[in-house]
């Protein structure tokens, strides 16, 4: 796995649409130039509101990403071998999990 | 697990239990013929019939309801195209008054129309691209991410190659091809069926 040296890729991906803006959620996943297998790729997670996601899970691309802050992290040789996982849902403490998607963003 | 098993991983809240009511019920109805064209007309979402559902269920305990005697799915399903039919403003003999001109009665006026609204295009235009993307990444996801990153951040063919560790940049043109044939085709069924 290797990002291009100069380009910084983020993906995009949101909840299913949620009638209560805190059950919403919206994560930025974040490949920086010249990654490689080894190197982190960074997670940030806000609710509807656009608080950080406090403490949870995040799971996608075969992975469970434990967030706190707003913050988690995990190897991009991680996210190459769960490349064809469709499923993404965020785990919070005392909410139901929210499915959610890549966007095209 | 079976039924019974479900619907009480469905009462406890699990996410097991959930998660299966989102594949099996109220994401596939959402899908039907049946119901996608209303949803769009009354702008309801899967999201908002997964959330009617959890407080139907939960908060109104309907889920103690069950009992066993047929499908679970079935049991569920019901109460889900029940929701997309209750979300009819005139279901219950409701008349909109929202465009009637109190100064209108009796005067005789020409009503300009807009038969095209630019905004409302480039939203729709949006939506579909949205609405066809998710139909991709649900086929395959790495379809949807060699689209992405052809498409939106313009990397070459030997980049996407490094970047999801595909075999050879000739197969990243053979997926990129194969994506772009489904988005079209996409796009076409969702406007011939809604």
């Amino acid at each position: 796995m290797q990002t291009p040296e100069e380009k910084t890729i983020t993906f995009t991906l949101h909840s299913q649409p949620m009638k209560d803006p805190k059950a919403r959620w919206k994560v930025s996943v974040t490949f920086a130039a010249g990654s490689s297998d080894a190197s982190p790729a960074e997670v940030t997670a806000v609710d509807g509101d656009g608080s950080p996601v406090a403490c949870g899970e995040f799971e996608f691309a075969g992975m469970k990403i434990a967030l706190q802050n707003g913050k988690g992290a995990f190897r991009c040789a991680d996210f190459v071998a769960g490349k064809h996982e469709s499923a993404v849902w965020m785990y919070r403490p005392g909410m139901s999990p929210v499915p959610g998607m890549l966007t095209f963003e | 697990m079976n039924d019974i098993e479900w619907s009480r991983s469905v009462a406890a809240g699990e996410d097991a239990g959930w998660k299966l009511v989102w594949d099996k019920v109220v994401e596939p109805e959402s899908r039907s013929m049946r119901s996608a064209e209303l949803m769009l007309r009354y702008s309801l979402t899967a999201g908002d019939l997964m959330g009617m559902l959890y407080q139907e269920m939960i908060a109104r305990d309907k889920i103690s309801l069950y009992r066993g005697e047929g499908s679970f799915q079935g049991w569920l399903r019901r109460y889900v195209r029940g929701f997309v039919l209750a979300a009819n403003p005139n279901a219950h003999g409701e008349i909109s008054i929202e465009n009637a001109d109190p100064d209108a009665e009796g005067a005789s006026r020409t009503l300009d129309i807009a038969v095209r609204d630019e905004n409302v295009s480039r939203n729709d235009v949006w939506t579909m691209t949205h609405r066809c993307f998710h139909d991709l990444w649900r086929k395959d996801p790495e379809r949807a991410y060699i689209h992405l990153l052809k498409t939106r951040f313009h990397l070459s063919s030997d980049e996407v190659c490094a970047f999801l560790d595909v075999s050879s940049p000739a197969n990243v043109d053979q997926i990129f091809s194969r994506s772009v044939k489904f988005m079209r085709s996409a796009w076409v069924s969702h406007e011939k069926n809604g």
